[in-house]
C-alpha cells in the first residue's frame, strides 16, 4: 500500500511536471509562429512601444479607424489572421509614486499587450477575469499589479475577491474586474479599458496608438507587410532582426523545456526504480521462503514481476487521480494553459510500469543468488 | 498434558503413494552403520529409513575465521515419527536441518533423503526436491504477509502443479484440520502466533511430503501455545517423518528420538546437562515400527 502511494504521487508529479514542459514547448512553438506572423503599425514617425512622436491633436491625427479600414483593404487582406487596434492614453500624477501610467484602449478579446520597459509584456491576470465580450460596451478594467497596490491599495491581488474598486477617469466610473501582472513594474502600471468606453471617456476621436496585425502564415507575411508599406500614415515594424532574436530566445526555450521534460522523465524513472529496489530489498527473506517451498527461480521473478507491474498501474491510477485536478491548478501557477494529454499519460503510464519492473528485478535476482537460508536471514 | 483434538486429521496427513518406494531400505548409504544412529543403533537396520548421512560436514567462511558448523555427521532416521535436534545455539542443529532440506549444501558427505542423492544436483534439481519432498515449518512462521491464510496454503501446490480447484479444496481441509477453518481469508497480520504457525504447519503438509522439517517451531509462542504446535507435530509424525529442532527440553521429550548435537557433531546425551542427569532419550528410545 505505502509503494503504491509512493508510486502514485512520483508519477502523479511526474506526468503533471512533464505535461507542463510539453505545454510550455507547445506554447513557446505557438508564440514562435505569432511572432513570425505578427506585424505592428504606429503612426508615421513615432517610435517606441508607446508611440512616442506621433500623438497628434484631435482633429490632426493620421493613424486613425480610418488606416484599419485601408488595412482591411488591402490586395493582402486575405491573408491577415486578426486586426487588432489600441488607443493609448497617458495619465500622468505627479502626486503618486508610479507617476507614469498608461490607459490602454481595446476590443474585448484582444492581447493584453502592456508596454513594457523595453518591448511589449504579455500580461497575465492574477485576480478577477480578463476582459469578455459582455464587456465591450461596460465600464470596467483590468488594472496593473503595482497599479492596483499604489492606487488603489490592494498590496495582495486576492483581496480583489472580496472588494470592489473603482477608478474614475474624466469623471467615469470604472469599475476594476481584474488584476494582471507582466511581472515588470513597468509593465504592470497600466489600465486597459474596453475602447467603446475609452473613446466616450477621453473623445480621441478617431485616433488610434497601434495596430496589430497577425497574418495567416509565414509564407504570407512579406506580401502584407508590402501591402501594408503602401499605407502613407503608417509605419510597418516587422525588424527582421527582433524575429531573428526572438526565434533564438524561443528556441532556446523549446529545447530547455524539452530538456526538462526528459530530465523529469529521468529523475521519475530513478525515483520509481529506488522505491521498488527498497520495497523489494525489504522482501529478500520472502524470497528464501518462496525457494524452500519449491518455487522455481521462473517463478520467483514472474511472482515479483506480476506485483510489480499491479503496484506501478494501480500507482499510475492513482497518479491520474492526483494529477488531473491539479492540471488546471499549475497551469493557472505557471501560466501555461495545460490539459491532461492522453499519450503523455500513456508514456508515463508504460515508463512507470517498466521501471517498476527493473527496480524490483535487480533486488530479486541478487535474492535468488542466495541460497533459500542465506535469503530467509537477511530481514527474518 | 493437554492433547488437542486431532480425530479428524488421518486422512490428510498420508504421505504420498509413492513415499514407501521412495524410502526404501536399498536408499542407505554404503557405510552408513549403527554407531552412526546412538543411541536407537539396534533398530535403525530393521525398519526403513527416510534420511541418511554419512560423514556430512558444512563449514562456513567468516572473513579469516573458519566455522565448522557439522563435522562428520552420520544419522539415519526412519521414515516415521518425530526426532527431536537438541543442541545449544550455535550447535549446529539448523545447519544439519538446513542440509536434510536441501536449503543448504553440505562442504563435504553424503545426503540421502526420501531414496534420492542430494549430492551433486543442480539448483532447480533441489528445488524440484523441496517442492515434493519436504516441507518446513520456520520458527518465525514466514508467511507471505500479502497473501491470506488459505492462499499461504495453496502456494507449494501451485509450484507443484496442482490444479486451482484442487489446491482450494485441499488448503481448505488442511486449514480446517488445524483447526482454522473461520481463518482462511485472514492475512498472516490478522492471526496469532498459534495461528500463523498451524497456517505454516498446513502449508508444510500441502503437496503431501514426507518429511516435515520444523526449526524451532515453537521459539516465537507461548508455552501453552508451544505445547498444542507439538502435539499436532506429533499427530503429524504418526504417518510421516518429522524433525524438530528445538532447545526446550520439556517439547524435546514427546519427540520418539532425540538427537543431541554439541559443535557440530551428535553426542550420545545431553552434554550440557548436569553429569547426574540420565540421557532423555536413553530412557525413550524404542524401535521404529
Amino acid at each position: 500500500m505505502v509503494v503504491v502511494v509512493l508510486l502514485s504521487i512520483v508519477t502523479g508529479f511526474l506526468a503533471l511536471m512533464v505535461q507542463a514542459s510539453f505545454a510550455s514547448r507547445a506554447q513557446v512553438s505557438g508564440m514562435e509562429g505569432r511572432i513570425r506572423t505578427l506585424i505592428e503599425l504606429r503612426e508615421a514617425g513615432a517610435f517606441g512601444t508607446g508611440g512616442f512622436g506621433g500623438d497628434k491633436p484631435v482633429g490632426e491625427e493620421h493613424f486613425s479607424v480610418d488606416t484599419l479600414q485601408a488595412v482591411l483593404r488591402t490586395p493582402s487582406a486575405r491573408h491577415l489572421a486578426r486586426v487588432d487596434e489600441y488607443v493609448y492614453k497617458p495619465e500622468v500624477d505627479p502626486s503618486k509614486k508610479n507617476a507614469y501610467a498608461m490607459v490602454i484602449g481595446l476590443h474585448p478579446g484582444a492581447a493584453l499587450r502592456a508596454i513594457g520597459e523595453v518591448d511589449y509584456e504579455n500580461a497575465r491576470i492574477v485576480a478577477g477575469r480578463s476582459l469578455a465580450a459582455e464587456d465591450e460596451n461596460a465600464n470596467v478594467a483590468i488594472v496593473g499589479r503595482l497599479y492596483a497596490e499604489q492606487r488603489l491599495g490592494l498590496a495582495d491581488p486576492s483581496a480583489l475577491e472580496g472588494v470592489e474598486r473603482h477608478i474614475v477617469f474624466n469623471k467615469q466610473s470604472f469599475r476594476v474586474i481584474g488584476i494582471y501582472t507582466t511581472a515588470n513594474d513597468f509593465g504592470d502600471n497600466h489600465v486597459f479599458i474596453p475602447i467603446a468606453a475609452f473613446r466616450e471617456t477621453f473623445n480621441p476621436g478617431k485616433k488610434l496608438s497601434k495596430i496589430f496585425v497577425t497574418v495567416d502564415s509565414v509564407a504570407n507575411v512579406e506580401r502584407v507587410v508590402a501591402d501594408l508599406k503602401s499605407i502613407p500614415e503608417a509605419d510597418v515594424v516587422t525588424a527582421p532582426e527582433s524575429v531573428s532574436t526572438a526565434r533564438v530566445t524561443l528556441g532556446t526555450l523549446a529545447v530547455a523545456s524539452t530538456y526538462a521534460a526528459v530530465l523529469l522523465f529521468a529523475i521519475g524513472a530513478v525515483l520509481t526504480v529506488f522505491v521498488m529496489i527498497l520495497s523489494t530489498r525489504e522482501r529478500i527473506c520472502e524470497i528464501g521462503t518462496l525457494k524452500a517451498l519449491g518455487a522455481s527461480n521462473r517463478e520467483v521473478v514472474l511472482q515479483f514481476l506480476s506485483e510489480a507491474f499491479t503496484m506501478s498501474a494501480l500507482g499510475g491510477a492513482g497518479a491520474l487521480l492526483l494529477a488531473a485536478p491539479l492540471t488546471a491548478v499549475v497551469g493557472r501557477v505557471l501560466g501555461v494553459p495545460m490539459e491532461f494529454d492522453r499519450d503523455v499519460v500513456l508514456l508515463i503510464l508504460v515508463g512507470s510500469m517498466v521501471f517498476a519492473a527493473l527496480g524490483s528485478i535487480y533486488p530479486v535476482i541478487r535474492g535468488l543468488r542466495l541460497s533459500p537460508v542465506e535469503a530467509m536471514r537477511r530481514t527474518a | 498434558m493437554n492433547k488437542t483434538d486431532t480425530s479428524d486429521r488421518g486422512t490428510l496427513l498420508t504421505r504420498p503413494r509413492n513415499h514407501a518406494r521412495a524410502v526404501g531400505r536399498e536408499s542407505l548409504p554404503a557405510g552408513v552403520s549403527a554407531k552412526d544412529c546412538r543411541p536407537t543403533t539396534t533398530h535403525y537396520l530393521a525398519v526403513p529409513s527416510v534420511i541418511a548421512l554419512r560423514d556430512v560436514s558444512k563449514i562456513y567462511q567468516r572473513g579469516a575465521q573458519v566455522v565448522k558448523a557439522l563435522d562428520g555427521i552420520n544419522l539415519t532416521v526412519p521414515e516415521r515419527g518425530m526426532v527431536a535436534l537438541v543442541g545449544a545455539s550455535g550447535s549446529g542443529k539448523s545447519s544439519l536441518l538446513h542440509v536434510i532440506g536441501a536449503m543448504d549444501r553440505p562442504t563435504a558427505g553424503e545426503v540421502i533423503v526420501a531414496g534420492q542423492s542430494l549430492s551433486a544436483r543442480s539448483e532447480a534439481s533441489l528445488t524440484s526436491f523441496r517442492r515434493q519432498t519436504v516441507g518446513f515449518v520456520f520458527q518465525s512462521f514466514n508467511l507471505i504477509p500479502n497473501l491470506d491464510a488459505l492462499e499461504n496454503v495453496m502456494l507449494p501446490m501451485e509450484f507443484n502443479g496442482v490444479a486451482r480447484d484442487a489446491r482450494r479444496r485441499r488448503a481448505k481441509e488442511l486449514l480446517s484440520r488445524v483447526g482454522l477453518a473461520q481463518r482462511l481469508n485472514h492475512k498472516p497480520r490478522e492471526l496469532s502466533g498459534g495461528e500463523q504457525q498451524r497456517v505454516a504447519i498446513a502449508r508444510a503438509l500441502a503437496n503431501d511430503p514426507p518429511l516435515i522439517l520444523a526449526d524451532e517451531p515453537t521459539g516465537n509462542l507461548d508455552s501453552k501455545t508451544g505445547q498444542m504446535i507439538y502435539e499436532l507435530l506429533k499427530e503429524i509424525a504418526t504417518e510421516r517423518t518429522v524433525i524438530v529442532v528445538t532447545h526446550a527440553e520439556p517439547l524435546a521429550q514427546l519427540a520418539d528420538r532425540i538427537v543431541y548435537i554439541k559443535d557440530g557433531r551428535l553426542t550420545s546425551h545431553d552434554e550440557s546437562a548436569a553429569p547426574h542427569d540420565p540421557p532423555l532419550n536413553q530412557e525413550r528410545s524404542k524401535p521404529y515400527v
